[in-house]
């Protein structure tokens, strides 16, 4: 038994032990490397340079007739990837009561090691709308002030619309506490998706909550309302 | 026989156990009920001539659920100082078909744009090929590689930068200026002596600034630190932060508590180490403040009391 038990452990390691390798090539090059985590000098000669950036997937720089290639920053070796993720896909509020708030939360995070600095933009498609094109606006705050490019306190219950407040890692300022909320940007009206989460240095595993937030008033028509929030993570160049 | 009976029990329970361990130990982990993606590499550089062609390979992962993919090129722009890019999402963009013959994709099975399928924890290779055309204006072009999943009705996009330079003879010229270099004129010493330093490229490639920033005190010895390798990108400036043990970012700072006296820098660097050395200084003076008013209220507290005393002193004789 136990000799079954040691070949079955052989197996799993053996299977599972597979090693990554990158590829970059050209018609004149083809240069195959693993994922190195440490590293000699940098190789070169009369014809070509390679400089690598240790810890990614295809890192390097090569040179061949009228080109030249260099992928990472050749100044990061972190092996962190560049990673975004939402923690959930949908948002059901549910059956909403006049003038009573709901609200849902969802975490975004960011790995950004391998990239240095990173932002994360979001943006709807159009203001929460039923089949009927009745919409929720977007919210205007308690003072009639927030967009989506400012924030403002939104707290009374007879304030109402749909908007979004963040707190966690790199977050912007302006969301001051959990009462401050913006709107979404809407890609409808032409306006640019705003920044949600950014910085400017490396992290892992940065984590930030976005609280949704909608209240409608005693006329909203019924009806299943809904958009579609789009999240893009970019690397800073 | 009872001997037996009991080897072969301890013998079940042994392989039950080493199977839970294996259960745990070897299977995949599992994913999270969420969208989850990554990209690499973030970033590519390329200087390449009109009219010839490369090939870059991205690998892109979905770490999250079953869901459709795609992946598309877009232009971007400088967002702000700090390195952030406006990737121009938009289909409407001027004249899309501009940047359309630049790139394809060299796997028949995915085509820009296109849904394709994609399971909880697939890694795909998207070989990249990129050919300016023979007649494209020798400038630098920026785009952004998009790699997006839906999955009911929710998007989440992560984005590589490529950052193209088209050169008929590779030795682009480029061009800089030192926007802003400063620092506070008046400090109170045991202070923090903080650097600012703004980087335009004038030009039209982008380049990385190669140098360092001096700082000369009255007393005591010269301190360098060195200016962190950042791209600025053409026509934009850049907040140039400084870089230590040869991959973190920090404030460009006296690394030390000032004390009394001038304290002179001297930001100098060159585009990419070659050419031109562009420089600025600035002084600050460090005063102590802080330690006159301490030494003062001290005086101060000591006379009030010592007054204070005698009157007592006297009332009491």
């Amino acid at each position: 038994m136990f000799l079954i038990v040691f070949v079955f452990t052989f197996f799993s390691l053996a299977i599972t032990g597979a090693v990554a390798q990158g590829v970059i090539e050209s018609p004149n090059y083809r240069i195959q490397f693993p994922n190195l985590n440490s590293g000699a000098g940098i190789p070169s000669s009369t014809n070509f340079a390679l400089d690598s950036t240790l810890g990614q997937t295809g890192p390097g720089q090569f040179s061949s007739a009228g080109y030249l290639v260099k992928s990472g920053f050749q100044y990061i070796h972190s092996i962190i990837p560049f990673s975004f993720a939402i923690s959930k896909i949908a948002i059901p509020f549910g059956t909403l009561t006049p003038q009573t708030p709901a609200t849902d939360t969802s975490t975004l995070t960011v790995s950004s090691g391998g990239a240095k600095g990173y932002q994360v933009t979001a943006r709807e498609n159009h203001p929460l709308q039923n089949n009927a094109s009745d919409t929720i606006p977007d919210t205007l705050c308690d003072a009639g002030t927030c967009s989506q490019t400012a924030a403002a306190v939104w707290s009374q219950n007879t304030t109402y619309g749909f908007g979004y407040n963040m707190s966690g890692n790199d977050i912007p300022a302006a969301f001051t506490d959990a009462t401050y909320f913006k709107q979404f940007a809407d890609a409808s009206s032409a306006e640019s998706a705003q920044i949600v989460m950014s910085s400017a240095n490396v992290g892992r595993a940065r984590q930030s909550t976005i609280k949704y937030k909608v209240n409608v008033s005693t006329v909203q028509p019924a009806g299943t309302y809904k958009n579609i929030i789009t999240f893009t993570a970019t690397p800073s160049y | 026989m009872t001997k037996q009976i009991q080897n072969s029990k301890f013998k079940i329970i042994i392989l039950f156990g080493y199977l839970v361990i294996w259960l745990f130990v070897y299977l995949p982990s599992a994913y999270a009920q969420d969208l989850s993606l990554s990209i690499s590499p973030p970033i590519v550089e390329i200087m390449i001539m009109p009219g010839k062609q490369t090939e870059q390979t991205f690998s892109i992962i979905n770490e999250g659920l079953d869901g459709y993919a795609s992946v598309k090129v877009v232009p971007f722009t400088p967002e702000d100082e700090e390195g952030s890019v406006n990737v121009i999402d938009n289909p409407n963009f001027p004249d899309p078909a501009r940047y359309e013959n630049w790139f394809a994709l060299t796997d028949p099975s995915v085509k820009f744009g296109d849904k394709f399928f994609i399971k909880q924890g697939e890694k795909k290779n998207i070989k990249l090929r990129i050919s300016p055309p023979a007649d494209t204006r020798e400038k630098d072009y920026y785009f952004t590689l998009l790699y997006e999943v839906n999955n009911q009705g929710t998007t989440a996009k992560i984005g590589a930068n490529l950052l193209i330079s088209v050169s008929k003879d590779g030795k682009p010229y480029k061009k800089a200026r030192i926007v802003e270099f400063s620092a506070p004129k008046l400090i109170d010493s045991l202070g923090k002596l903080n650097y600012t330093l703004r980087i335009e490229n004038t030009g039209q490639y982008f380049f990385k600034p190669t140098g360092t920033i001096g700082i000369n005190p009255l007393f005591g010895r010269k301190e360098i630190i060195k200016i962190a390798p950042v791209n600025i990108i053409s026509a934009a400036t850049r907040r140039v932060p400084c870089i230590k043990e040869e991959e973190l970012l920090i404030q460009c700072a006296y690394d030390k508590r000032v004390l009394i006296g001038f304290y002179k820098a001297t930001a100098s660097f060159t585009t990419d180490g070659e050419g031109k050395e562009f420089f600025a200084q600035a002084t600050t003076i460090a005063l102590p403040f802080s330690i006159v008013f301490a030494i003062t209220s001290v005086f101060l507290a000591y006379f009030l009391i010592n007054k204070k005393s005698t009157r007592e002193v006297d009332l009491a004789g």
